[in-house]
Protein backbone atom coordinates (compact mmCIF):
# COMPACT_ATOMS: atom_id res chain seq x y z
CA UNK A 1 0.00 0.00 0.00
CA UNK A 2 2.36 2.67 1.20
CA UNK A 3 5.37 0.52 0.54
CA UNK A 4 6.77 1.14 4.01
CA UNK A 5 9.37 -1.13 5.48
CA UNK A 6 9.88 -1.92 9.11
CA UNK A 7 13.55 -1.38 9.90
CA UNK A 8 14.59 -2.84 13.25
CA UNK A 9 17.47 -1.35 15.21
CA UNK A 10 20.14 -3.48 16.82
CA UNK A 11 22.24 -1.93 19.56
CA UNK A 12 25.48 -3.12 21.19
CA UNK A 13 23.41 -4.27 24.17
CA UNK A 14 20.96 -6.34 22.11
CA UNK A 15 21.09 -9.99 23.09
CA UNK A 16 21.49 -12.83 20.62
CA UNK A 17 17.93 -13.98 21.25
CA UNK A 18 16.61 -10.54 20.45
CA UNK A 19 18.80 -10.27 17.33
CA UNK A 20 17.45 -13.58 16.13
CA UNK A 21 13.92 -12.29 16.58
CA UNK A 22 14.57 -8.91 14.96
CA UNK A 23 16.15 -10.62 11.97
CA UNK A 24 12.83 -12.35 11.33
CA UNK A 25 10.88 -9.09 11.17
CA UNK A 26 13.36 -7.15 9.00
CA UNK A 27 12.28 -7.00 5.38
CA UNK A 28 14.68 -4.49 3.81
CA UNK A 29 17.70 -3.83 6.01
CA UNK A 30 18.72 -3.68 9.65
CA UNK A 31 19.91 -0.49 11.26
CA UNK A 32 22.95 -1.24 13.41
CA UNK A 33 23.35 1.23 16.25
CA UNK A 34 27.09 1.64 16.55
CA UNK A 35 27.14 2.71 20.16
CA UNK A 36 24.92 3.35 23.16
CA UNK A 37 23.46 6.81 23.48
CA UNK A 38 21.23 9.03 21.39
CA UNK A 39 21.61 9.94 17.77
CA UNK A 40 23.63 13.02 16.92
CA UNK A 41 24.64 13.52 20.51
CA UNK A 42 28.39 13.06 20.11
CA UNK A 43 30.84 15.61 18.86
CA UNK A 44 33.98 13.61 19.47
CA UNK A 45 35.90 13.07 16.26
CA UNK A 46 36.06 9.33 16.52
CA UNK A 47 32.90 8.10 18.11
CA UNK A 48 32.32 4.89 16.19
CA UNK A 49 32.96 2.00 18.53
CA UNK A 50 36.02 -0.22 18.15
CA UNK A 51 33.73 -3.12 18.89
CA UNK A 52 31.76 -2.51 15.71
CA UNK A 53 33.38 -5.24 13.59
CA UNK A 54 32.61 -7.81 16.25
CA UNK A 55 29.07 -6.51 16.63
CA UNK A 56 28.49 -6.81 12.88
CA UNK A 57 29.94 -10.29 12.82
CA UNK A 58 27.61 -11.25 15.63
CA UNK A 59 24.57 -10.00 13.71
CA UNK A 60 25.73 -11.66 10.50
CA UNK A 61 25.49 -14.97 12.26
CA UNK A 62 21.74 -14.59 12.33
CA UNK A 63 20.85 -12.98 9.04
CA UNK A 64 21.91 -12.19 5.51
CA UNK A 65 19.77 -9.05 5.37
CA UNK A 66 21.90 -5.96 4.60
CA UNK A 67 23.20 -4.03 7.60
CA UNK A 68 23.47 -0.25 7.72
CA UNK A 69 25.49 1.34 10.51
CA UNK A 70 24.52 4.64 12.09
CA UNK A 71 24.80 6.75 15.29
CA UNK A 72 27.85 8.95 15.77
CA UNK A 73 28.80 8.73 12.09
CA UNK A 74 29.80 12.15 10.81
CA UNK A 75 33.21 12.18 9.16
CA UNK A 76 35.05 10.62 6.31
CA UNK A 77 37.08 8.59 8.78
CA UNK A 78 33.93 7.11 10.27
CA UNK A 79 32.63 6.34 6.82
CA UNK A 80 35.80 4.62 5.71
CA UNK A 81 36.01 2.67 8.91
CA UNK A 82 32.49 1.31 8.51
CA UNK A 83 33.03 0.71 4.81
CA UNK A 84 35.78 -1.71 5.65
CA UNK A 85 33.62 -3.85 7.86
CA UNK A 86 31.10 -6.34 6.56
CA UNK A 87 28.30 -3.79 6.81
CA UNK A 88 26.49 -2.98 3.59
CA UNK A 89 25.53 0.60 4.34
CA UNK A 90 26.27 3.73 6.34
CA UNK A 91 23.61 6.02 7.83
CA UNK A 92 24.32 9.70 8.36
CA UNK A 93 21.41 11.69 9.73
CA UNK A 94 22.01 14.29 12.39
CA UNK A 95 25.15 15.55 10.73
CA UNK A 96 23.30 16.28 7.51
CA UNK A 97 20.48 18.08 9.27
CA UNK A 98 23.03 20.13 11.13
CA UNK A 99 25.00 20.88 7.97
CA UNK A 100 21.97 22.02 6.02
CA UNK A 101 20.90 24.16 8.96
CA UNK A 102 24.30 25.78 9.35
CA UNK A 103 24.74 26.90 5.75
CA UNK A 104 24.02 30.55 5.08
CA UNK A 105 21.99 31.21 1.98
CA UNK A 106 19.18 29.70 0.00
CA UNK A 107 18.21 26.24 -1.13
CA UNK A 108 20.85 26.14 -3.83
CA UNK A 109 23.71 26.89 -1.43
CA UNK A 110 22.45 24.28 1.01
CA UNK A 111 22.13 21.69 -1.72
CA UNK A 112 25.65 22.39 -2.91
CA UNK A 113 27.06 22.14 0.59
CA UNK A 114 25.25 18.85 1.07
CA UNK A 115 26.52 17.49 -2.20
CA UNK A 116 30.08 18.47 -1.37
CA UNK A 117 29.79 16.88 2.03
CA UNK A 118 28.45 13.61 0.64
CA UNK A 119 31.17 13.50 -1.98
CA UNK A 120 33.87 14.15 0.55
CA UNK A 121 32.60 11.64 3.07
CA UNK A 122 32.12 8.84 0.61
CA UNK A 123 35.23 9.38 -1.45
CA UNK A 124 37.33 7.20 0.79
CA UNK A 125 38.48 3.68 0.12
CA UNK A 126 35.57 1.37 -0.44
CA UNK A 127 35.66 -2.19 0.72
CA UNK A 128 35.64 -3.52 -2.78
CA UNK A 129 39.15 -4.06 -4.03
CA UNK A 130 40.50 -3.26 -0.65
CA UNK A 131 41.72 -5.81 1.78
CA UNK A 132 42.75 -3.76 4.77
CA UNK A 133 43.94 -5.08 8.07
CA UNK A 134 40.51 -4.54 9.46
CA UNK A 135 39.07 -7.51 7.66
CA UNK A 136 41.47 -9.74 9.48
CA UNK A 137 40.62 -8.13 12.74
CA UNK A 138 37.00 -8.82 12.04
CA UNK A 139 37.72 -12.44 11.36
CA UNK A 140 39.64 -12.79 14.55
CA UNK A 141 36.91 -11.22 16.60
CA UNK A 142 34.10 -13.17 15.06
CA UNK A 143 33.65 -16.40 16.91
CA UNK A 144 31.88 -18.05 14.02
CA UNK A 145 31.78 -17.44 10.32
CA UNK A 146 28.26 -16.39 9.37
CA UNK A 147 26.19 -19.54 9.12
CA UNK A 148 22.51 -18.84 8.79
CA UNK A 149 21.60 -22.43 9.24
CA UNK A 150 22.57 -22.13 12.89
CA UNK A 151 19.30 -20.48 13.71
CA UNK A 152 16.32 -22.27 12.25
CA UNK A 153 13.53 -19.76 11.88
CA UNK A 154 10.94 -21.84 13.67
CA UNK A 155 13.09 -21.96 16.74
CA UNK A 156 13.56 -18.24 16.56
CA UNK A 157 9.84 -17.65 16.64
CA UNK A 158 9.46 -19.66 19.78
CA UNK A 159 12.65 -18.54 21.40
CA UNK A 160 12.01 -14.85 20.88
CA UNK A 161 12.32 -13.00 24.12
CA UNK A 162 8.95 -11.39 23.70
CA UNK A 163 7.43 -13.61 26.30
CA UNK A 164 5.26 -11.69 28.66
CA UNK A 165 6.80 -11.86 32.07
CA UNK A 166 4.50 -9.33 33.69
CA UNK A 167 1.47 -7.69 32.06
CA UNK A 168 2.83 -4.69 30.17
CA UNK A 169 -0.43 -2.86 29.70
CA UNK A 170 -3.33 -1.49 31.63
CA UNK A 171 -6.16 -1.78 29.12
CA UNK A 172 -4.86 0.06 26.08
CA UNK A 173 -2.45 2.11 28.19
CA UNK A 174 1.09 1.43 29.29
CA UNK A 175 3.45 -0.46 27.04
CA UNK A 176 7.09 -0.01 26.21
CA UNK A 177 7.83 2.58 23.52
CA UNK A 178 11.59 2.63 23.87
CA UNK A 179 14.75 2.55 21.80
CA UNK A 180 15.99 -0.91 20.98
CA UNK A 181 19.03 -0.41 23.19
CA UNK A 182 16.79 -0.36 26.28
CA UNK A 183 14.69 -3.40 25.48
CA UNK A 184 16.93 -6.02 27.00
CA UNK A 185 17.64 -4.01 30.14
CA UNK A 186 13.95 -3.46 30.73
CA UNK A 187 13.33 -7.12 30.18
CA UNK A 188 16.02 -7.99 32.71
CA UNK A 189 14.45 -5.60 35.20
CA UNK A 190 11.04 -7.11 34.57
CA UNK A 191 12.32 -10.59 35.27
CA UNK A 192 14.02 -9.47 38.46
CA UNK A 193 10.86 -7.80 39.64
CA UNK A 194 8.80 -10.83 38.81
CA UNK A 195 11.19 -12.97 40.81
CA UNK A 196 10.75 -10.60 43.72
CA UNK A 197 6.98 -10.83 43.39
CA UNK A 198 7.19 -14.59 43.26
CA UNK A 199 8.83 -14.49 46.64
CA UNK A 200 6.82 -16.88 48.80
CA UNK A 201 6.63 -14.36 51.60
CA UNK A 202 4.63 -11.97 49.45
CA UNK A 203 1.66 -14.29 49.22
CA UNK A 204 1.12 -14.01 52.88
CA UNK A 205 -1.32 -11.22 53.70
CA UNK A 206 0.42 -8.03 54.72
CA UNK A 207 1.13 -8.04 58.42
CA UNK A 208 -1.44 -6.20 60.48
CA UNK A 209 -0.31 -3.07 62.20
CA UNK A 210 -0.54 -4.93 65.49
CA UNK A 211 1.97 -7.47 64.28
CA UNK A 212 4.12 -4.70 62.97
CA UNK A 213 3.99 -2.85 66.23
CA UNK A 214 4.95 -6.03 68.01
CA UNK A 215 7.89 -6.58 65.71
CA UNK A 216 8.89 -2.95 66.14
CA UNK A 217 8.89 -3.46 69.91
CA UNK A 218 11.01 -6.52 69.52
CA UNK A 219 13.54 -4.69 67.41
CA UNK A 220 13.60 -1.91 69.99
CA UNK A 221 14.37 -4.40 72.70
CA UNK A 222 17.22 -5.75 70.67
CA UNK B 1 27.05 -6.31 25.34
CA UNK B 2 27.67 -5.34 28.92
CA UNK B 3 24.02 -5.56 29.92
CA UNK B 4 24.00 -8.92 28.25
CA UNK B 5 26.72 -10.41 30.37
CA UNK B 6 24.88 -9.36 33.46
CA UNK B 7 21.66 -11.02 32.44
CA UNK B 8 23.26 -14.39 32.61
CA UNK B 9 24.88 -13.73 35.93
CA UNK B 10 21.77 -12.49 37.68
CA UNK B 11 19.98 -14.86 39.94
CA UNK B 12 16.29 -14.71 39.23
CA UNK B 13 15.28 -17.39 41.61
CA UNK B 14 12.71 -16.22 44.06
CA UNK B 15 14.06 -15.44 47.43
CA UNK B 16 13.01 -13.50 50.42
CA UNK B 17 12.66 -10.17 48.69
CA UNK B 18 9.70 -8.87 50.62
CA UNK B 19 11.24 -9.92 53.84
CA UNK B 20 14.26 -7.87 52.88
CA UNK B 21 11.98 -4.97 52.03
CA UNK B 22 10.03 -5.18 55.27
CA UNK B 23 13.22 -5.40 57.25
CA UNK B 24 13.68 -1.74 56.31
CA UNK B 25 10.31 -0.69 57.76
CA UNK B 26 11.96 0.57 60.91
CA UNK B 27 14.22 2.74 58.82
CA UNK B 28 11.37 3.98 56.64
CA UNK B 29 9.14 4.51 59.68
CA UNK B 30 6.43 2.18 58.43
CA UNK B 31 3.66 1.55 58.96
CA UNK B 32 2.72 5.20 58.76
CA UNK B 33 -0.11 6.30 61.02
CA UNK B 34 -3.72 6.52 60.03
CA UNK B 35 -4.96 9.50 61.93
CA UNK B 36 -8.50 10.75 62.51
CA UNK B 37 -8.43 14.45 61.70
CA UNK B 38 -11.02 15.73 64.15
CA UNK B 39 -10.58 19.39 63.36
CA UNK B 40 -10.94 18.84 59.66
CA UNK B 41 -13.86 16.52 60.17
CA UNK B 42 -15.68 19.07 62.28
CA UNK B 43 -14.88 21.81 59.86
CA UNK B 44 -16.13 19.80 56.91
CA UNK B 45 -19.18 18.75 58.84
CA UNK B 46 -19.75 15.55 56.96
CA UNK B 47 -17.66 12.51 56.52
CA UNK B 48 -15.05 11.53 59.03
CA UNK B 49 -11.67 12.41 57.59
CA UNK B 50 -8.65 10.25 58.22
CA UNK B 51 -5.17 11.23 57.20
CA UNK B 52 -2.65 8.62 56.20
CA UNK B 53 0.53 10.21 57.40
CA UNK B 54 3.01 9.39 54.66
CA UNK B 55 4.58 12.75 55.42
CA UNK B 56 6.03 11.24 58.58
CA UNK B 57 8.02 8.64 56.67
CA UNK B 58 11.76 8.88 56.60
CA UNK B 59 12.71 11.70 54.18
CA UNK B 60 9.23 13.12 54.57
CA UNK B 61 7.28 11.46 51.83
CA UNK B 62 6.02 8.23 50.31
CA UNK B 63 8.96 8.34 47.89
CA UNK B 64 11.12 6.37 50.29
CA UNK B 65 8.94 3.25 49.75
CA UNK B 66 9.83 3.13 46.10
CA UNK B 67 13.44 4.25 46.50
CA UNK B 68 14.24 1.49 49.00
CA UNK B 69 12.40 -1.10 46.93
CA UNK B 70 14.18 -0.22 43.71
CA UNK B 71 17.61 0.03 45.29
CA UNK B 72 17.12 -3.46 46.73
CA UNK B 73 16.07 -4.64 43.28
CA UNK B 74 19.08 -2.96 41.67
CA UNK B 75 21.34 -4.64 44.16
CA UNK B 76 19.93 -8.01 43.09
CA UNK B 77 20.74 -7.09 39.51
CA UNK B 78 24.33 -6.44 40.48
CA UNK B 79 24.10 -2.71 39.73
CA UNK B 80 26.38 -0.34 41.62
CA UNK B 81 25.12 3.00 40.43
CA UNK B 82 21.66 4.54 40.64
CA UNK B 83 20.36 7.39 38.58
CA UNK B 84 17.09 9.15 39.19
CA UNK B 85 15.12 12.13 38.02
CA UNK B 86 13.45 14.52 40.38
CA UNK B 87 11.14 17.48 40.12
CA UNK B 88 10.52 18.93 43.53
CA UNK B 89 13.44 17.01 44.91
CA UNK B 90 11.53 14.53 47.07
CA UNK B 91 12.35 11.54 44.95
CA UNK B 92 15.91 12.78 44.58
CA UNK B 93 16.32 12.97 48.34
CA UNK B 94 14.69 9.57 48.88
CA UNK B 95 16.93 7.97 46.26
CA UNK B 96 20.10 9.61 47.59
CA UNK B 97 19.09 8.40 51.06
CA UNK B 98 18.58 4.81 49.94
CA UNK B 99 21.87 4.95 48.04
CA UNK B 100 23.73 6.22 51.09
CA UNK B 101 22.27 3.40 53.15
CA UNK B 102 23.12 0.67 50.65
CA UNK B 103 26.42 2.03 49.42
CA UNK B 104 25.39 2.83 45.87
CA UNK B 105 26.63 5.68 43.71
CA UNK B 106 23.87 8.17 43.11
CA UNK B 107 23.27 10.68 40.37
CA UNK B 108 20.12 12.79 40.32
CA UNK B 109 18.93 14.56 37.18
CA UNK B 110 17.03 17.72 37.88
CA UNK B 111 15.80 20.54 35.66
CA UNK B 112 17.96 23.63 36.08
CA UNK B 113 14.86 25.60 36.94
CA UNK B 114 14.00 23.10 39.67
CA UNK B 115 17.57 23.16 40.97
CA UNK B 116 17.07 26.86 41.50
CA UNK B 117 13.63 26.50 43.07
CA UNK B 118 14.50 23.53 45.26
CA UNK B 119 17.84 24.59 46.68
CA UNK B 120 17.24 22.89 50.01
CA UNK B 121 16.61 19.49 48.48
CA UNK B 122 19.61 19.91 46.20
CA UNK B 123 21.67 20.55 49.29
CA UNK B 124 20.25 17.45 50.97
CA UNK B 125 21.03 15.25 48.00
CA UNK B 126 24.61 16.50 47.96
CA UNK B 127 25.04 15.98 51.69
CA UNK B 128 23.85 12.41 51.24
CA UNK B 129 26.66 11.90 48.75
CA UNK B 130 24.62 12.18 45.56
CA UNK B 131 25.52 14.17 42.47
CA UNK B 132 22.98 16.60 41.12
CA UNK B 133 23.01 17.07 37.36
CA UNK B 134 21.11 20.20 36.29
CA UNK B 135 19.33 19.75 32.95
CA UNK B 136 19.21 22.82 30.77
CA UNK B 137 17.15 21.54 27.87
CA UNK B 138 13.50 22.37 27.21
CA UNK B 139 11.60 23.90 30.09
CA UNK B 140 14.38 22.82 32.49
CA UNK B 141 11.96 20.95 34.70
CA UNK B 142 10.84 17.39 35.37
CA UNK B 143 10.12 16.18 31.86
CA UNK B 144 13.55 17.32 30.75
CA UNK B 145 15.16 15.64 33.73
CA UNK B 146 13.46 12.37 32.73
CA UNK B 147 14.74 12.78 29.17
CA UNK B 148 18.28 13.32 30.40
CA UNK B 149 18.14 10.46 32.88
CA UNK B 150 16.94 8.09 30.14
CA UNK B 151 19.74 9.22 27.84
CA UNK B 152 22.30 8.76 30.56
CA UNK B 153 20.94 5.35 31.44
CA UNK B 154 21.27 4.08 27.87
CA UNK B 155 24.98 4.79 27.90
CA UNK B 156 25.60 2.88 31.12
CA UNK B 157 23.21 0.00 31.26
CA UNK B 158 25.67 -2.49 32.64
CA UNK B 159 26.36 -0.81 35.96
CA UNK B 160 23.42 1.51 36.35
CA UNK B 161 19.82 1.21 37.43
CA UNK B 162 17.37 3.97 36.61
CA UNK B 163 15.21 4.46 39.68
CA UNK B 164 12.07 6.03 38.22
CA UNK B 165 10.26 8.09 40.83
CA UNK B 166 6.64 7.87 39.80
CA UNK B 167 4.40 5.22 38.29
CA UNK B 168 5.34 6.41 34.81
CA UNK B 169 7.75 5.48 32.05
CA UNK B 170 7.95 2.32 29.97
CA UNK B 171 6.90 -1.07 31.27
CA UNK B 172 7.86 -2.43 33.80
CA UNK B 173 8.40 0.84 35.69
CA UNK B 174 4.74 1.70 36.35
CA UNK B 175 4.24 -1.79 37.74
CA UNK B 176 7.39 -1.76 39.85
CA UNK B 177 6.64 1.62 41.38
CA UNK B 178 3.04 0.64 42.09
CA UNK B 179 4.14 -2.58 43.75
CA UNK B 180 6.42 -0.67 46.11
CA UNK B 181 3.78 1.97 46.84
CA UNK B 182 0.80 -0.33 47.31
CA UNK B 183 1.81 -0.72 50.92
CA UNK B 184 -0.01 2.60 51.49
CA UNK B 185 -3.41 1.19 50.53
CA UNK B 186 -2.75 -2.11 52.25
CA UNK B 187 -1.99 -0.32 55.49
CA UNK B 188 -5.00 1.97 55.23
CA UNK B 189 -7.19 -1.07 54.79
CA UNK B 190 -5.82 -3.04 57.70
CA UNK B 191 -5.54 -0.02 59.99
CA UNK B 192 -9.08 1.13 59.37
CA UNK B 193 -10.29 -2.41 59.77
CA UNK B 194 -8.65 -2.60 63.17
CA UNK B 195 -9.97 0.78 64.22
CA UNK B 196 -13.45 0.72 62.72
CA UNK B 197 -13.97 -2.76 61.40
CA UNK B 198 -14.89 -1.57 57.95
CA UNK B 199 -13.75 -0.27 54.62
CA UNK B 200 -13.55 3.42 53.85
CA UNK B 201 -16.31 4.90 51.71
CA UNK B 202 -13.87 6.82 49.62
CA UNK B 203 -10.15 7.14 49.22
CA UNK B 204 -8.81 10.42 47.92
CA UNK B 205 -5.31 11.06 46.65
CA UNK B 206 -3.52 13.74 44.71
CA UNK B 207 -2.32 12.83 41.25
CA UNK B 208 0.68 14.18 39.41
CA UNK B 209 2.50 11.25 37.90
CA UNK B 210 0.37 9.28 40.31
CA UNK B 211 2.62 7.06 42.42
CA UNK B 212 1.08 7.84 45.78
CA UNK B 213 -2.40 7.66 44.29
CA UNK B 214 -1.92 4.29 42.62
CA UNK B 215 -0.26 3.00 45.79
CA UNK B 216 -3.30 4.15 47.75
CA UNK B 217 -5.93 2.92 45.29
CA UNK B 218 -4.45 -0.40 44.33
CA UNK B 219 -5.54 -2.51 47.26
CA UNK B 220 -9.09 -1.11 47.01
CA UNK B 221 -9.66 -1.69 43.31
CA UNK B 222 -11.57 -4.91 43.95
CA UNK B 223 -13.56 -3.38 46.80
CA UNK B 224 -16.24 -1.87 44.62
CA UNK B 225 -17.93 -0.04 47.48
CA UNK B 226 -14.88 2.16 47.92
CA UNK B 227 -14.82 5.23 45.72
CA UNK B 228 -11.39 6.03 44.37
CA UNK B 229 -10.96 9.74 43.80
CA UNK B 230 -7.86 11.34 42.31
CA UNK B 231 -7.37 15.09 42.47
CA UNK B 232 -5.25 16.82 39.88
CA UNK B 233 -3.63 20.23 40.00
CA UNK B 234 -5.99 22.73 38.40
CA UNK B 235 -3.54 25.63 38.55
CA UNK B 236 -5.33 28.82 37.62
CA UNK B 237 -8.33 26.76 36.56
CA UNK B 238 -9.02 24.22 33.86
CA UNK B 239 -10.53 26.90 31.63
CA UNK B 240 -7.11 28.57 31.51
CA UNK B 241 -3.97 27.12 29.99
CA UNK B 242 -2.13 27.09 33.30
CA UNK B 243 -2.88 23.76 34.98
CA UNK B 244 -1.74 20.10 35.21
CA UNK B 245 -5.10 18.40 34.76
CA UNK B 246 -3.70 15.62 32.63
CA UNK B 247 -6.46 13.09 33.16
CA UNK B 248 -9.27 15.59 33.10
CA UNK B 249 -8.21 17.40 29.95
CA UNK B 250 -5.49 15.33 28.31
CA UNK B 251 -5.63 13.03 25.32
CA UNK B 252 -3.95 9.63 25.00
CA UNK B 253 -0.48 9.75 23.54
CA UNK B 254 3.02 8.43 24.08
CA UNK B 255 5.61 10.15 26.26
CA UNK B 256 8.70 8.80 27.97
CA UNK B 257 8.07 5.35 26.57
CA UNK B 258 4.51 4.83 27.71
CA UNK B 259 1.01 5.36 26.34
CA UNK B 260 -1.13 7.37 28.69
CA UNK B 261 -3.13 10.59 29.02
CA UNK B 262 -1.03 13.62 28.16
CA UNK B 263 -1.44 17.34 27.93
CA UNK B 264 -0.65 17.92 24.31
CA UNK B 265 -1.28 20.38 21.54
CA UNK B 266 -3.29 19.55 18.43
CA UNK B 267 -0.02 18.71 16.74
CA UNK B 268 0.80 16.25 19.52
CA UNK B 269 3.45 18.39 21.15
CA UNK B 270 3.65 18.32 24.93
CA UNK B 271 2.16 21.34 26.65
CA UNK B 272 3.94 22.74 29.67
CA UNK B 273 1.90 22.36 32.82
CA UNK B 274 1.32 24.48 35.79
CA UNK B 275 0.68 24.00 39.46
CA UNK B 276 1.68 25.73 42.63
CA UNK B 277 3.13 22.45 43.69
CA UNK B 278 6.40 21.88 41.96
CA UNK B 279 5.71 18.18 42.12
CA UNK B 280 2.27 18.09 40.66
CA UNK B 281 3.00 19.64 37.35
CA UNK B 282 4.18 16.88 35.09
CA UNK B 283 4.41 18.79 32.19
CA UNK B 284 5.64 21.46 34.34
CA UNK B 285 5.20 25.10 34.01
CA UNK B 286 6.49 28.41 35.10
CA UNK B 287 7.78 29.15 38.56
CA UNK B 288 5.17 28.45 41.16
CA UNK B 289 4.22 31.41 43.29
CA UNK B 290 4.40 29.21 46.35
CA UNK B 291 7.38 28.33 48.50
CA UNK B 292 8.79 24.94 47.65
CA UNK B 293 8.00 23.15 50.85
CA UNK B 294 8.32 19.47 50.81
CA UNK B 295 5.07 18.02 51.42
CA UNK B 296 2.36 15.70 51.78
CA UNK B 297 -0.21 14.24 49.57
CA UNK B 298 -3.38 12.92 50.84
CA UNK B 299 -5.88 10.23 50.59
CA UNK B 300 -9.25 10.58 52.16
CA UNK B 301 -12.28 8.53 52.80
CA UNK B 302 -15.79 9.13 54.13
CA UNK B 303 -13.90 7.72 56.56
CA UNK B 304 -11.41 9.48 54.61
CA UNK B 305 -7.75 8.76 54.74
CA UNK B 306 -5.32 11.34 53.56
CA UNK B 307 -1.89 10.10 52.76
CA UNK B 308 0.83 12.55 52.93
CA UNK B 309 3.06 11.74 50.13
CA UNK B 310 4.67 14.77 48.76
CA UNK B 311 4.51 16.01 45.42
CA UNK B 312 3.79 13.44 42.95
CA UNK B 313 5.90 13.56 39.88
CA UNK B 314 5.87 16.62 37.79
CA UNK B 315 4.83 14.77 34.80
CA UNK B 316 3.72 15.61 31.38
CA UNK B 317 1.51 12.67 31.65
CA UNK B 318 0.00 10.58 34.31
CA UNK B 319 0.79 6.96 35.13
CA UNK B 320 -0.82 4.55 32.64
CA UNK B 321 -2.74 2.65 35.29
CA UNK B 322 -4.60 5.83 36.21
CA UNK B 323 -5.51 6.27 32.55
CA UNK B 324 -6.95 2.80 32.65
CA UNK B 325 -8.79 3.35 35.94
CA UNK B 326 -10.28 6.51 34.50
CA UNK B 327 -11.42 4.95 31.24
CA UNK B 328 -12.81 1.89 32.97
CA UNK B 329 -14.71 4.15 35.34
CA UNK B 330 -13.29 2.48 38.45
CA UNK B 331 -11.67 5.68 39.69
CA UNK B 332 -12.86 9.24 39.25
CA UNK B 333 -10.57 12.17 38.71
CA UNK B 334 -11.29 15.73 39.61
CA UNK B 335 -9.40 18.99 39.72
CA UNK B 336 -8.57 21.48 42.45
CA UNK B 337 -7.29 24.92 41.53
CA UNK B 338 -4.40 26.69 43.22
CA UNK B 339 -6.85 28.83 45.12
CA UNK B 340 -8.75 25.83 46.41
CA UNK B 341 -5.49 24.17 47.35
CA UNK B 342 -4.43 27.20 49.34
CA UNK B 343 -7.75 27.26 51.13
CA UNK B 344 -7.27 23.61 51.93
CA UNK B 345 -3.80 24.36 53.16
CA UNK B 346 -5.15 26.98 55.54
CA UNK B 347 -7.89 24.75 56.84
CA UNK B 348 -5.52 21.88 57.46
CA UNK B 349 -2.92 24.06 59.08
CA UNK B 350 -5.31 25.96 61.33
CA UNK B 351 -7.89 23.32 62.17
CA UNK B 352 -5.65 20.32 62.37
CA UNK B 353 -2.23 21.68 63.24
CA UNK B 354 -0.65 19.91 60.33
CA UNK B 355 1.27 21.89 57.78
CA UNK B 356 0.87 19.88 54.65
CA UNK B 357 3.11 19.98 51.67
CA UNK B 358 2.24 22.58 49.14
CA UNK B 359 -0.25 21.29 46.80
CA UNK B 360 -0.92 17.65 46.98
CA UNK B 361 -2.22 17.43 50.40
CA UNK B 362 -3.83 20.71 50.09
CA UNK B 363 -5.77 20.22 47.08
CA UNK B 364 -6.85 16.96 48.43
CA UNK B 365 -7.93 18.35 51.63
CA UNK B 366 -9.67 21.15 49.93
CA UNK B 367 -11.14 18.79 47.45
CA UNK B 368 -12.39 16.81 50.38
CA UNK B 369 -14.03 19.77 51.92
CA UNK B 370 -15.44 20.78 48.63
CA UNK B 371 -16.64 17.30 47.98
CA UNK B 372 -18.78 17.49 51.04
CA UNK B 373 -20.21 20.79 49.92
CA UNK B 374 -21.13 19.13 46.67
CA UNK B 375 -22.56 16.29 48.70
CA UNK B 376 -20.37 13.81 46.99
CA UNK B 377 -20.29 11.90 50.19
Amino acid sequence: MHRLSYVPLIAPSTTDARIAFLATVADSFIYVVSRMGTTGSTTASNSVSDALPAQIARIKKFTSIPLAVGFGVATKDHFSYIAQTDAEGVVIGSKIIQLVGDVEGGVAERATALENYCREVSSGPSKKGQSGDLKEVVKEQATTVPELAEVPSAEVKEGQDLEIVLPGRFGSFGGQYVPESLVDSLSQLEKAHKAALADPTVRAPPPSSRELRASARISCLR
Amino acid sequence: MPALTLVTSVDFTPSQFWEEFRAEYGYMNRPSKLYLAKGLTEHAGGARIWLKREDLNHTGSHKINNAIGQVLLARRLGKTCIIAETGAGQHGVATATACAKFGMKCKVYMGAEDVRRQALNVFRIKMLGGDVVPCTSGSQTLKDAINEAMRAWVTDLDTTHYCVGSAIGPHPFPTIVRDFQKVIGQEIKSQLHELKGKLPDAVVACVGGGSNAIGTFYDFIDDKSVRLIGVEAGGDGVETDRHSATLSLGKPGVLHGVKTYLLQSKAGQIIETHSISPGLDYPVGPSPPFPPLTGAGCQLLRLIALTQPPLAARNQGVGPEHSYLKDSGRAEYTVATDEQALRGFRVCTQKEGIIPGPSPCLRLIWARVRARALSLF
